[in-house]
């Protein structure tokens, strides 16, 4: 799960995340970020998520504990 | 009787050829009674598509092409076992889709050399005097139309596919004494296994908006390997540096 947590420091620009930031609040939390972040995702966990998926999703915790579900299915 | 697309006593190499367009161009040329050699880093996928195969005398060639001074070496023992080649065709890719702050040269170097780097070392190997038929051959390189326009994220992938077409037209004027062809065939979106992977994260929006910009829908990998064949057959004997856009009119707008 760090390379989730440095893919998001990436591509959100910031120096760190935190389990709670809220992924909406990010000032590059746009189409793009979301397609890469899909991709980046499938690459490094295995787990095919959708545009779709993520808006559901509400803080980087969240995204965490879906991937992890998404993993064990 | 003549007809202007067969393929008879010709072999044609096939790089991506274990997936989406580099299996449907390997059926379509064995189907024109070419024999293929088909390379790919995919084993398993190769041994797939020479079962699909029309007729005999096919080969695979299992070979990572980022390993780029492997590629002549493999070419040139294909055309020394098999035959010599009339034709070349670089239908292996890789996506690459990030903003622009994500492209440090690590995120985008791997689709770099598979996508361009792969197509100057094969069109190297298929030159040799020891690999092309005495009589000349074809090149084709697949680029996309991302290499004749853009989108956010696609800078890397862009300028990948646009450098083909550069490669193209030089090596077109470069070859032509020796009666060596190089065009390059530009797809829009086609429903390919790396296709389905990204199409797989946009929400039904995105998708509609995708297949919005293609007028005739989104391609099949037979579309394009039928371009291929064309161009790699006698009816494409004139057609030489050429891009040609097989987009179902996604760059007519
Ligand atoms: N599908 C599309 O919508 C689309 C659109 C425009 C252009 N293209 C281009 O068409 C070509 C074929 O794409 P596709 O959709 O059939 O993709 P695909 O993923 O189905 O097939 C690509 C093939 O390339 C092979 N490959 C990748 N890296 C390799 C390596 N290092 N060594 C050897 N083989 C390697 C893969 O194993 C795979 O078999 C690519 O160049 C792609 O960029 C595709």
């Amino acid at each position: 799960m760090s390379s989730l947590y440095s893919t998001l420091t990436k591509l959100l620009e910031v120096d760190a995340v935190q389990p709670d930031d809220k992924l909406r609040d990010f000032d590059n939390w746009d189409s793009l970020t979301v397609l890469s972040l899909c991709a980046h995702v499938d690459a490094s966990c295995g787990v095919s998520l959708s545009a779709q998926d993520l808006q559901a999703v509400n803080t980087v915790d969240d995204l965490e504990r879906l991937i992890a579900s998404r993993k064990a299915a | 009787m003549y007809h202007p697309f067969d393929m008879q006593r010709r072999r044609i190499l096939v790089t991506g050829a274990a997936s989406g367009i580099g299996r449907a161009t390997c059926v379509a040329l064995s189907q024109l009674s070419a024999r293929v050699s088909a390379v790919d880093i995919d084993a398993e996928g190769l041994a797939e598509t020479i079962r699909q195969l029309a007729g005999d005398g096919h080969s695979q060639i299992q070979l990572d092409l980022t390993q780029l001074d492997q590629i002549a070496p493999a070419v040139t023992k294909d055309a020394a076992a098999n035959g010599s080649l009339s034709g070349a065709v670089h239908a292996a890719g890789l996506p690459c889709v990030e903003p622009i702050r994500l492209l440090e040269p690590d995120a985008y170097r791997r689709a770099l050399i598979v996508n361009t780097e792969a197509a100057l070392s094969l069109a190297r190997a298929f030159q040799r005097k020891d690999v092309c038929a005495p009589d000349g051959g074809a090149i084709v390189f697949v680029s996309s139309v991302m290499g004749l326009v853009g989108s956010p994220g696609s800078a890397a992938y862009s300028m990948s596919k646009a450098a083909l077409h550069g490669l193209a037209r030089g090596l077109a004027l470069e070859l032509a004494p020796r009666r060596i062809r190089v065009n390059c065939v530009a797809p829009g979106f086609v429903n390919t296994p790396m296709f389905a992977r990204l199409a797989g994260f946009w929400d039904p929006q995105e998708r509609a908006r995708v297949e919005a910009d293609h007028p005739l829908g989104i391609g099949s990998p037979e579309d394009i390997a039928n371009a291929i064949c064309f161009l790699l057959s006698s009816a494409g004997r004139w057609i030489t540096g050429c891009i040609l856009p097989v987009d179902g009119g996604y760059t007519a707008k």
